[in-house]
């Protein structure tokens, strides 16, 4: 403890010196620098080893074409082309394009809307609600999944207990068409807590002076949350919105673990990652899954790019 | 269940002839054979169908398929 306060002025001095002389650096300035860089040293081996070395071997995998007859051979774009005539995996990508617009809206409509009544302190028992609506984001996706499967089973949960009790048969929860709805509830149930935080910490960071003066013009509650609130937020939103779409596309703890329940629904490409893992470690050929995995990635890409490009222009038009 | 595989393996053919691909073949029986037997539609046309799967798959591996 004595030596850092003994030290914070000499580094004082030491910085001074060195604005003064630019090139020529001090043995003590000399000696922070190392220390900087061997504290970030430890980030950069993990990232380098555990991010970038993947990535490009991934890469040059997906060059390759092996066979279990005639072995590895070189292949170009070949696989690249493979993947984007695959109905298969376009399928996923289409199936997946539903799912954004049909299951983000809901989610980022109904953390706006837990996030705005919980900010405008009108209601009882905030912070137990608060916490209720959070508390699914902590519990794991395979955890989610079993429970939902068990609650969604056509043979053994309860609303198909209840459905054909009264005789109305099993709730279509895992028929073709059902399956997609029953994986958006899941993914509503998980994520709106966690989006719901993200607004609030960001409406909570409003300057309340703004409440008071639209108060003095006389606006209700809900004009304040439509023209102060929603647009003091946009950056929020706009985080959700990028995560929501990230997360969409990278779709496969919820198919993968309902694929036992409903084998004949979900398929091995219901979801482009779903897929990718398929094809990878069911039919072994690791060099197409790469090829789908950067083709992927160069999708999530581009969208997430348009999510933000349109909301500038929309900021610069107003 | 063991017992009842036990049970069954008396009955198993010894000379049937194992793919080397066989993960994928089990697989794909989901999505052909066994999707017509739960849909309850042409069982026939899925069996066509998982057979035209394992060969396009055998023929990608560069087997010859006769």
């Amino acid at each position: 403890m004595s030596t850092t306060v003994g030290s914070a002025p000499r580094a004082a001095s030491d910085a001074s010196t060195a604005i003064r002389s630019r090139p020529r650096l001090t043995a003590a300035r000399r000696r922070q620098y190392g220390a900087a860089y061997a504290l970030v040293l430890p980030f950069f081996v993990i990232f380098i080893a555990m991010m970038i070395v993947p990535l490009v071997y991934a890469g040059y995998l997906s060059l390759f074409r092996t066979k279990l007859i005639g072995g590895r051979s070189f292949a170009g774009l070949e696989n690249y082309a493979k993947a984007i005539t695959d109905p298969l995996f376009l399928s996923g990508v289409l199936r997946m394009c539903v799912f954004l617009v049909v299951q983000v809206p809901i989610m980022i409509g109904l953390a706006l809307f837990f996030a705005l009544a919980l900010d405008s302190g009108m209601m009882k028992l905030a912070r137990f609600t608060r916490l209720s609506i959070f508390v699914p984001y902590a519990v794991p996706g395979v955890v989610a999944t079993l429970m939902w499967g068990y609650l969604y089973g056509p043979d053994f949960g309860p609303f198909a207990q209840i459905g054909t009790a009264l005789g109305l048969g099993p709730p279509p929860f895992f028929t073709p068409t059902g399956m997609l709805f029953s994986i958006m509830n899941i993914v509503n149930w998980e994520f709106i807590g966690y989006n719901m935080i993200v607004l609030y910490a960001a409406l909570r960071s409003i300057a309340p002076e703004l409440y008071e003066a639209a108060r003095v013009d006389g606006a209700s509650e809900i004009r304040i949350a439509w023209s102060i609130k929603i647009p003091a937020i946009r950056a929020g939103l706009l985080l959700t919105v990028i995560f929501s779409v990230i997360g969409t596309f990278q779709l496969f703890t919820e198919p993968q673990l309902l694929r036992t329940l409903a084998p004949t629904v979900i398929g091995t490409a219901y979801t482009p990652n779903l897929y990718a893992y398929n094809v990878a470690f069911v039919n072994q050929d690791a060099n197409y899954a790469a090829a789908m995995a950067f083709l992927l990635g160069i999708v999530i890409m581009i969208i997430s790019y348009l999510v933000q490009l349109s909301a500038q222009r929309k900021e610069r038009r107003s | 269940m063991n017992e009842k595989f036990a049970q069954i393996s008396e009955t198993v053919s010894p000379d049937f002839g194992w793919l080397p691909f066989m993960d994928y073949v089990y697989t794909n029986f989901e999505e052909t054979l066994g999707k017509a037997f739960a849909d309850k539609t042409d069982a026939v046309a899925g069996l066509q169908a998982w057979q035209d799967a394992c060969a396009k798959y055998a023929k990608d591996q560069g087997f010859t398929v006769s």
